[in-house]
């Protein structure tokens, strides 16, 4: 019986570890993900109901929604983490809303078809014709186990060397997301998925950099960081004078999750987003007009130019506006920065808000 | 013996007594729930986006429950009606007064979009962008609108689209007017207020009613403003919630959510007063009266939305119990104004209003 337990437990670390050896690319990012079913993590319902708010959040208009019990169960016949198999529905028709899907086909997972199988030919190609939703997602879960698991592909990076081939996808940031969102579902789920994903990024070996080196005393306004929350007027960041033009760089590795490259957009003027992993976000505010270098989903590396410094939006004058969030919750910055002498240090940073 | 009798005469007394009282309660528990309002089910299948035909006949809607399309519904027969080719699913749709036409706003998915053929494709749009689109239900024909466009209305008459956006060159905030194809363009306001929202414009009077966010950064409320013609925006409402701002079709009221709470402004006042109900929501339809509203509200404690029948002169509130639990998205009110039609979990139903 010890025998026996000690080969099982063996194997399941062999397999764990081999579904953890993720792609890794796009600039030394990669994903390391668990993609087979979270044997033992949590119960079904716990699963469905994270994958439910996960899709009511995203897809508030698909028909998918509430169908997380499906999911689950397709990801249980095929030995596929369901979150896998909803995350693949996001990306390829917005949970059934968007592309092919939106023709009635039923196909949320961008599957194609041979002449033999049931089909409808939109613009040339033939695409799979479920007959219902419940049909679809019951089957991907033993479709991806077929196609892909059975030949070995068990990582998130060599499933998607064949079903979203470089030749037609950016396939790093194809992994990115969908590994990114994994990781959503993870969290809703409260441990019944597992661990979800590791998500990689080219870090700076020193952690994060000051984005703008910033010039002026810090007397002046140099930054100011206001705690009272809530509050509508809360000034959420530090603000670093610099001149119209200086270059914005990335604070850290990551992946440019949104992108205005013009507008007034409530004050902020031109803005990025950039998502570090592990609950960490950075933005960038005031940025001159169509300055924006990356655009969404590109992966960055911490250093790395992505903008300039200007005044749009609500500004007195040039400035960046740098605010780094964890876990959707505003923090200091200047408490991730590399220490400034006068300015980490001074004992009432928080209290100083100048009118830049 | 006297006392046992005496005892039982006591006990039987007491026991007819209960018997009427709970007779008298269970009475008036039935004869309450059969004076309540009946939520019921209109259609069976998923409707996105609903509005009512100008006659009453028809609810027009989209749905993705199979082929992604605007369709048709007969109130009288339930029969449903294909009225467009197939479409991504759109964001909003702001139906156009006649109900011929629809503005489609839809987030530019460039990786969907590109790899399966949209109608919505754009060259050069950036990933997630927000789009605006006119697609004419009686000659079937989808326009792009211009891409600066951030937020964009229907004109009181119906003939016009009105629309905001920012014009980085000059950095301002600017409305135009112009023929729903965005021909014969008008600017009705070029300034430096960082406008977000367009409420209500009617022609006639070149009332305007729009919203600018408020100083502060990605956290933001909305200042509500109204200029008529090429006066200046006199500030009205402050800080109010983004979501849920409904003007009164004579544009004399607002109605908004602030701190939590709904209010009602009076705009020819200028005075803005709580009508003391908590919510996080507000969906609105307006009385042919102009005086009164019904609202659907909630609280992030309850499970079910609440109706209320609101005076916005006397601020009187009268709640429209109901059976039957509601997530309402969509609230429509018959021209009659006794069937208010609405949307929960993406299911029609209604209410026949005393």
């Amino acid at each position: 019986m010890l025998i026996l337990f000690a080969f099982t437990a063996y194997f399941a670390g062999f397999h764990r570890g081999e579904s953890g050896t993720g792609l890794t690319g796009g600039g030394g990012t990669g994903a390391n993900c668990n993609i087979l079913f979270p044997a033992g993590a949590g119960s079904d319902q716990e699963i469905a109901q994270a994958i439910n708010q996960w899709i009511a959040q995203h897809g508030p208009n698909s028909d998918l929604k509430g169908k997380g019990v499906l999911f689950v169960q397709s990801g249980r016949a095929g030995g596929v983490n369901p979150a896998l198999i909803a995350a693949i529905a996001r990306k390829e028709s917005t949970f059934g809303t968007q592309g092919i899907a939106a023709e009635g086909t039923f196909n949320p997972f961008g599957r194609k078809a041979i002449a033999s199988q049931p089909h409808k030919v939109i613009r040339g190609v033939m695409w799979y014709k479920f007959s219902s939703w419940d049909e679809a997602i019951l089957e991907e879960g033993p479709y991806l186990k077929r196609v892909y698991l059975d030949e070995g592909r068990t990582t998130l990076g060599k499933l998607f060397e064949k079903y979203a081939p470089p030749s037609e996808n950016d396939t790093p940031t194809y992994i990115k997301e969908v590994a990114s969102w994994i990781n959503e579902m993870t969290a809703l789920a409260g441990g019944a998925l597992g661990q979800g994903c590791t998500i990689q990024y080219a870090q700076n070996a020193e952690g994060w950099i000051w984005p703008v080196e910033g010039t002026g005393p810090f007397e002046s306004g140099f930054f100011c960081f206001q705690r009272s929350e809530p509050s509508p007027h809360l000034h959420n960041g530090i603000d670093i004078k610099a001149p119209n033009g200086t270059p914005v760089k990335a604070t850290n590795g990551g992946t440019v999750i949104k992108v205005a490259q013009t507008g007034h957009n409530g004050g902020n003027g031109t803005f990025l987003t950039i998502d570090h992993g592990d609950g960490m976000q950075s933005i960038y505010l005031h940025l001159v007009v169509n300055s924006i270098q990356v655009k969404v989903g590109d992966i960055v590396s911490g250093g790395e130019t992505v903008a300039q410094v200007d005044s749009t939006g609500y500004s007195g004058g040039p400035h960046l506006h740098f605010v780094i969030k964890k876990n959707d919750k505003y923090v200091d910055p200047l408490n991730y920065l590399p220490f400034k002498k006068g300015i980490s240090d001074n004992p009432i940073r928080n209290n100083l808000c100048d009118e830049i | 013996m006297l006392k046992s009798k005496f005892m039982s005469k006591k006990f039987l007394f007491a026991l007819i007594l209960l018997s009427i009282i709970g007779a008298g309660i269970i009475a008036f528990i039935i004869i309450k729930n059969r004076t309540l309002p009946i939520v019921s089910k209109v259609a069976d299948n998923q409707i996105l986006f609903p509005t009512l035909s100008n006659d009453q006949k028809y609810i027009f809607y989209f749905s993705n429950a199979n082929e992604a399309a605007f369709y048709r519904l007969e109130l009288q027969n339930q029969k449903i009606e294909k009225i467009s080719e197939d479409f991504d699913t759109p964001d909003r749709i702001i139906w156009s007064p006649s109900k011929n036409q629809a503005i489609l706003q839809v987030t530019y998915n460039k990786y969907i979009f590109e790899k399966y053929g949209s109608p919505f494709i754009r060259p050069g749009v950036d990933d997630q962008a927000i789009t605006f689109w006119l697609y004419d239900l009686n000659q079937k024909k989808l326009s792009p609108l211009d891409l600066n466009i951030r937020d964009i209305i229907w004109s009181k008459d119906g003939q016009k689209i009105v629309s905001s956006y920012y014009d980085e060159e000059l950095n301002h905030n600017i409305i135009n007017i112009s023929d729903p194809d965005g021909t014969n363009l008008e600017n009705l306001i070029k300034n430096e207020l960082p406008i977000e929202k367009v409420i209500s414009y009617e022609p006639a009077n070149k009332k305007l009613i729009f919203g600018a966010s408020t100083p502060g950064e990605l956290e933001s409320r909305l200042d509500i403003y109204q200029v008529i013609g090429s006066g200046t925006p006199t500030l009205i409402i402050e800080a109010v919630e983004p979501g849920g701002i409904y003007a009164s079709s004579n544009m004399e009221h607002l109605v908004s959510i602030i701190d939590g709470v709904l209010n009602i402004s009076n705009l020819t006042q200028n005075k803005t007063q709580s009508l003391k109900i908590k919510t996080n929501k507000n969906l609105t339809v307006w009385l042919n009266d102009n005086q009164n509203l019904i609202v659907a509200t909630r609280q992030e404690t309850t499970k079910t939305d609440t109706f209320y029948k609101i005076n916005s002169q006397t601020l009187k509130k009268n709640m429209i119990n109901h059976k039957g639990t509601v997530d309402i998205q969509n609230l429509i009110l018959s021209s009659d104004q006794k069937t208010l039609y609405f949307t929960s979990d993406d299911i029609l139903y209604k209410l026949e209003l005393k």
